[in-house]
């Protein structure tokens, strides 16, 4: 990590991104279930944000974007729900960060095996809290994840400009600067 | 490896990673067109079955108001459609959402509450769960 950017921005541009995430988690709330699927499955837009925050400043402020959002999410309804939301963010998270950064993979990948863990670990979650018959759900989360994911990633490709507008302001202005200069 | 902020949604090499993964869904989209549909409705809370109704035996629908863990209440309804959470107190609503349970299988569930509402049925016992 270059040593030219301090915590403090870099903290402040977590804070950016985890409302970025509440809010759009609050936006896919208000679409309505698609037919056939689980009521409670998501496009997964609020993974752009822990998308975004892994490949700019790296894993421990991308986990911090997955728990403001689980925080938020166990305040405002429930243990339950914030389990859900801890464990699928920080599944998703972690694997979404090891492709950015460990391979080459492409951004579409990168939103597959971010969506895909998010389900399963959400999967284990309600098997642990009630019982095997979740698991019926299996098929639909995975043909979901594939689909949502190719979605995220893409959306990210396009809403990166913009992001990286916000990025270069709050914690990654001098990183920038400094691989032009390498660069040149 | 290209800068994040360079990358690519796809890359050419993962081509047949992405296919596969569409080949895969599509096969289990087909493979849950084939589940039959569901005899039995059965209601656990905290994994422990509290009620069982067999559909088809119903004239008409008949409600169940239960409580689940945490104090959770629902109202359950069972049909010889299907069965399905009439109502929930809690904000998710997600189980009352699920809407009408038809296939073997399929279920809503309660978080909150622990609870579960299934379907068994069909020709295989493999629905069984406990």
């Amino acid at each position: 990590m270059p040593k030219h950017t301090s915590p403090a921005r870099r903290a402040a541009l977590t804070g950016l991104l985890g409302a970025l995430a509440l809010a759009l988690s609050l936006v896919e709330n208000l679409l309505p279930p698609l037919p056939g699927m689980p009521p409670n499955a998501r496009l997964g837009l609020s993974n752009l944000a822990a998308m975004y925050t892994a490949g700019a400043l790296g894993l421990p402020w991308a986990l911090g974007v997955a728990g403001i959002k689980a925080g938020f999410g166990f305040l405002t309804r429930g243990v339950a729900a914030g389990l859900m939301s801890l464990s699928g963010g920080m599944v998703s998270t972690f694997l979404m960060w090891l492709l950015l950064k460990k391979t080459g993979s492409g951004l579409a990948l990168v939103g597959v095996s971010g969506a895909l863990g998010h389900n399963l670990a959400q999967l284990m979650v309600a098997w642990a809290l009630t019982s095997q018959a979740v698991l019926f759900y299996v098929p639909f989360l995975g043909i979901y994840g594939v689909l949502t994911g190719i979605l995220t990633g893409t959306v990210l490709k396009i809403t990166m400009p913009a992001l990286e507008r916000v990025g270069k302001y709050w914690g990654r202005g001098k990183v920038q600067e400094q691989e032009k200069t390498k660069g040149s | 490896m290209a800068e994040f902020k360079e990358r690519q949604v796809f890359t050419r090499r993962e081509l047949p990673v992405l296919a596969l993964l569409a080949l895969g869904a599509l096969g289990l989209l087909l493979w849950l067109r084939a589940v039959p549909s569901g005899r039995t409705a059965v209601l656990e809370v905290e994994g422990a079955e509290i009620a069982r109704r067999e559909l088809s035996a119903l004239s008409g629908p008949e409600s169940l108001k239960i409580t689940g863990a945490n104090g959770v209440e629902l109202e359950v309804e069972f049909s010889p459609e299907g069965a399905r959470v009439a109502s929930a107190a809690c904000p998710d609503k997600t189980c009352q959402r699920t809407g009408l349970l038809t296939k073997a299988g399929e279920c809503a569930v309660c978080l909150p509450g622990r609870v579960v509402l299934k379907l068994e049925g069909g020709d295989e016992p493999d629905a069984q769960t406990y």
